[in-house]
């Protein structure tokens, strides 16, 4: 049994919307609603789900660049929110991040030396000759040299600036990294250049990956297991090939219909309506004004989450 | 072959040059295709190789620096080239419909969407506003948009990306064009809204018996709703065919990297396939054949001459030397 690296429970993020100008009435956006998940060391849990449903929340809010408002995150047996300051920015190295949008995440008037150097001045880890033979073994691990370093961000076309992002995120040797779509921006010949090096470093530095997207081919091919997000909270989890060849949840099947893959033939089952707003979800099963399926209990109880099977975790009253 | 009803027919090498400071961007270098009544052609490719440049072409929408500097745009057996703006005015909107990528800056922000749907109404029409506004709610309706008289007084912020989507194709329709051209239509959206919008799209363009030019980079899309697909590389077409023909045997090297590239569902494979380099300038292009320099079976005679785009078989073009020579 593989040790547990990362542990989130009942994690909650509301952001506060003040609709009225008058104090005291507040409304919440819901973006993460009660989230449980874990990762063992060295595996890739995949977070899937639609534009709004609180993947990059979930994300931001275990390296707590967002506060929570309630839960918890544990890293290698520790609280990481209950730490603060110094004895935060010990742990913090072990976790990154590598972000959706290549060209929006790298300071354009760094050069990409200023860039990768930062996290080593800040955690105190290298400086001088040493330093500068980092930076250089880095570039060469994701397949650039040393005469990049020079370069500014905007010289570089959206792989290889993804690669100096994922260059960043591993100038520590972290523990854990969290890919929120790291490919979505790029066209399908650089995606697959960037995942075989996704693949590559996690086997070659034992990396464990929390890897958000919206594209299920790509976490299938990615991820050994699969949570699903809708609204801001987990309908179904699952080790990855089961969740495709046995979708248990409606959203998840609806998901899967969708998928355009010109070697699949499946029935699409297409979903009626949008997806509500999280500031005011359905009561309920939220994903009920949607489902095929719903019956009369659907939009008064909110179903429990129920193991199917070993390791597949449902949500849903069927 | 059958004889078929051509609507759009793009010869003598369509080629959209951009002047720049920096020399001249090639971005449509020598194009030439049709697309048959009531056929849907989709024409796929990767960022920058001059998809929707060549559809801002059919429209004569490339704006200066980019110019037309040769090809014919046959449009109904008229050159839609010769074309003065005036005439070209009353084309688009009613006999050829544009739905562009990203709804909210496509929409004026500042107008109703009843506006922007009367507007073109009555312009292309001629209808007054009483006979508009049924004609538009009509419309609104067409495309499933639950209580259009609502939606009508409704600012396009009001709406959500899908809705957004949905009266964009309402304008685009209003006039039942001949020929839809729709330039990744659903790239903004959800995977759920996706399949909603998709099916929308094809289902009012059989309704009004129009064909489509479908723009897009992800060939899943093309492989469900397209009848014959070209595939373009840095400006060019390097294949065209049949949609069942371009997974079952494709031809051109390019085509097969890009195939192979994407993860598939039912495969397992620790790395994927991937084509080496990355996509040519245009402004300086590798001579030849513009891929050769990242072809697999590049020979010495690619950075030669390059390939015309030759029948190979029925229904079947491909430009690259390995196919198609005698």
């Amino acid at each position: 049994m593989a040790e547990t690296l990362l542990k989130v429970e009942g994690l909650k993020k509301y952001f506060p919307i003040h609709r009225h100008f008058l104090p005291g009435k507040v409304e919440f956006v819901k973006a993460v609603d009660g989230v449980t998940f874990q990762i063992e060391q060295g595996e890739t849990l995949g977070l899937v789900g639609e534009s709004g449903c609180g993947k990059t929340t979930v994300g931001k809010t275990v390296l707590r660049f967002e506060e929570p408002t309630a839960g918890k995150v544990v890293f290698e047996g520790m609280d990481l929110l209950g730490l603060k300051g110094k004895e935060l920015r010990r742990v913090r190295w072990n976790l990154q991040m590598v972000f959706q949008d290549p060209f929006s995440s790298l300071d354009p008037r760094w050069t990409v030396r200023a860039i990768l150097r930062e996290p080593f001045l800040i955690h105190r880890r290298a400086k001088g000759i040493d330093l500068e033979r980092k930076l250089v073994g880095l570039m060469e691990i994701v397949g650039l040299t040393r005469r990049h370093l020079d370069w500014y961000p905007h010289e570089f076309s959206g792989g290889q600036r993804q690669r100096i992002a994922i260059c960043r995120a591993l100038a520590l040797n972290p523990k854990l990294m969290i890919l929120d779509e790291p490919t979505s921006a790029l066209d399908v010949s650089v995606q697959a250049q960037i995942l075989n090096l996704l693949k590559e470093l996690q086997r070659e530095f034992n990396l464990t990956y929390l890897f958000i997207s919206h594209d299920l081919s790509v976490i299938k091919h990615m991820c050994v297991r699969v949570a699903v997000m809708y609204l801001g909270e987990i309908v179904e989890m699952s080790p990855c090939r089961e969740l495709f060849s046995e979708p248990r949840h409606p959203y998840t099947q609806a998901l899967l219909s969708s998928i355009l893959d010109p070697s699949v033939r499946r029935d699409e089952i297409l979903l009626e309506g949008e997806i509500p707003s999280a500031s005011a979800p359905p009561p309920g099963c939220r994903f009920h004004p949607r489902c095929r399926f719903r019956k009369g209990l659907c939009d008064k109880d909110k179903p429990s989450w129920v193991e199917v099977r070993k390791d597949h975790f449902v949500s849903c009253f069927l | 072959m059958a004889e078929r009803r051509v609507i759009l027919k793009i010869r003598g090498d369509l080629k959209t040059y951009f002047f720049t400071f920096d020399g001249v961007a090639k971005a449509v270098d020598g194009v030439n295709f049709e697309i048959a009544e009531g056929e849907t052609f989709g024409l796929v490719g990767e960022t920058g190789c001059g998809k929707s440049v060549t559809a801002l072409s059919v429209l004569r929408l490339v704006d200066p620096p980019g110019r037309i500097v040769s090809g014919e745009i046959l449009f109904e057996g008229e050159d839609l080239l010769k074309k003065k703006e005036r005439e070209m005015r009353e084309v688009r909107g009613d006999k050829i419909g544009m739905i562009f990528q990203d709804p909210m800056s496509s929409l004026n922000p500042v107008m109703t969407v009843g506006f922007q749907l009367k507007e073109s109404i009555k312009l292309h029409k001629g209808l007054r506003e009483k006979k508009a506004e049924l004609l538009a709610m009509e419309m609104l309706e067409q495309v499933r948009i639950p209580e259009p008289s609502k939606v009508m007084r409704r600012f396009p912020h009001e709406l959500s990306g899908g809705m957004q989507q949905r009266v964009m194709i309402g304008i685009a329709l209003c006039c039942h064009p001949k020929l839809i051209i729709a330039d990744e239509p659903t790239t903004a959206l959800d995977v759920t809204i996706q399949a909603q919008i998709l099916r929308l799209i094809r289902d009012l363009k059989h309704d009004f018996g129009s064909s489509m030019l479908m723009i897009t980079h992800n060939l899943g899309l093309v492989s469900k709703y397209c009848d014959r697909v070209g595939v373009m590389y840095a400006g060019s077409l390097v294949e065209v065919c049949d949609v069942s023909t371009i997974f079952s045997e494709p031809l051109h090297p390019y085509t097969r990297g890009l195939i192979e590239a994407i993860p598939k569902v039912n495969a397992e494979r620790e790395a994927l396939p991937v084509i080496p380099g990355r996509i040519p300038d245009i402004i300086l292009p590798p001579p030849g054949c513009k891929f050769h320099p990242r072809c697999r079976e590049a020979g010495p005679g690619c950075p030669e001459e390059r390939p015309p785009l030759r029948q190979v078989k029925p229904d079947h073009w491909v430009a690259c030397v390995n196919y198609g020579g005698e």
